[in-house]
């Protein structure tokens, strides 16, 4: 039990990362335990081993395949990059605005009655107008009438034909 | 550049947490294909170096869960790993130096990855405690904890092997 915990503080100890009271605990736990001790060594050979350990060269064609990586430019940036120019931000603005009005007419599910009712508004607004004209029609025919009978009156007032009788 | 600069350094992390040298290729060319794709992101004046190593080891630790490497066994300390051996010497401490770490090479692959990786960047990498902290996104008592387990399970195994060869 004791070697357990005294085994986890070895890295520790090595690197002089104890405080005094533990350092001193180890390495009175070490004059004593050899089997501590032996492992301590090899945490010494592990520490030397993988400090030295070789760097390998790979194999020569990676590196022109990282170059040609390097060099290939994806379709996606190409198209993003286009999108994002200054220029087309009006334009992309207003299709999300025609976008977004179509697929809410299209995906409102009382589409049909909606279709109805502009149909219906819309020939109201129709038969208004065909009232509208056959009333502007009757207006036209009624101030004829009204300049014809102001005609006839002011004949009938004329002070020369008057004083001829 | 960046490939001159860098590739060698991917290549190796890669290399080391992966045990192939087949894989290593293979995991090195997406490390640099998802680093051209993130460039764009980096921040200028931060550390660069730290930043890459950060994109690969994410990039290994995903590959590691898709895959489950450690399932599968290492490539032996071959022809690869010796020749890149330091040749100076003493030749007897140099063969007793390989033996070490063709058993530590074989070790690693019972290190779970966090313990792996935080090994590879500190003892072989040479990377400070601050700096693995940072590529591993974890706090430095926990980079330092990582690192001990490893080594003195690493320890533990060279320990092993070397009572199984005084047995024989």
């Amino acid at each position: 039990m004791i070697c357990d915990r005294i085994e986890e503080l070895l890295p520790a100890y090595r690197d002089g990362g104890l405080e005094p009271e533990e350092h001193a605990r180890v390495e009175a736990h070490l004059r004593s335990c050899r089997g501590c001790a032996l492992l301590l060594a090899f945490l010494g050979e592990t520490d030397a081993a993988l400090a030295s350990f070789p760097q390998v060269d790979p194999a020569p064609g990676l590196r022109g395949r990282l170059n040609a990586v390097a060099g290939r430019k994806p379709l996606f940036s190409t198209v993003f990059g286009l999108l994002r120019k200054p220029a087309l931000q009006p334009v992309l603005a207003a299709a999300s605005v025609v976008c977004a009005v179509v697929s809410l007419y299209l995906l409102n599910p009382g589409r049909h009655e909606l279709e109805k009712e502009i149909v219906r508004t819309f020939h109201r607004g129709i038969g208004r107008v065909e009232k509208l004209y056959a009333r502007t029609g009757s207006i036209t025919d009624s101030i004829g009438s009204y300049a014809e009978n102001l005609y006839v009156s002011l004949q009938s007032i004329n002070p020369l034909e008057r004083n001829k009788d | 550049m960046l490939v001159d600069l860098f590739s060698k350094k991917v290549f190796n992390l890669a290399y080391q947490f992966s045990g192939s040298y087949q894989e290593a290729q293979d995991l090195t060319q997406e490390i640099f294909v998802k680093l051209f794709g993130a460039l764009p992101k980096y921040e200028f004046g931060k550390n660069f170096s730290a930043w890459l190593t950060t994109l690969a080891k994410n990039h290994l630790i995903d590959e590691y869960r898709r895959t489950k490497w450690e399932k599968k066994n290492r490539d032996d300390f071959d022809e690869h790993l010796l020749s890149a051996a330091a040749p100076n010497g003493d030749p007897e401490k140099r063969l007793l130096q390989t033996e070490r770490q063709r058993i530590l090479w074989a070790g690693l692959n019972q290190l779970p990855p966090d313990i792996r990786l935080a090994v590879l960047l500190k003892e072989i990498q040479g990377k400070s405690y601050e700096e693995t902290a940072e590529i591993t996104g974890v706090p430095e008592g926990t980079v330092k904890s990582r690192v001990n387990r490893g080594r003195l399970q690493l320890a533990r195994i060279l320990q092993k092997s070397r009572g199984a060869a005084d047995d024989l």
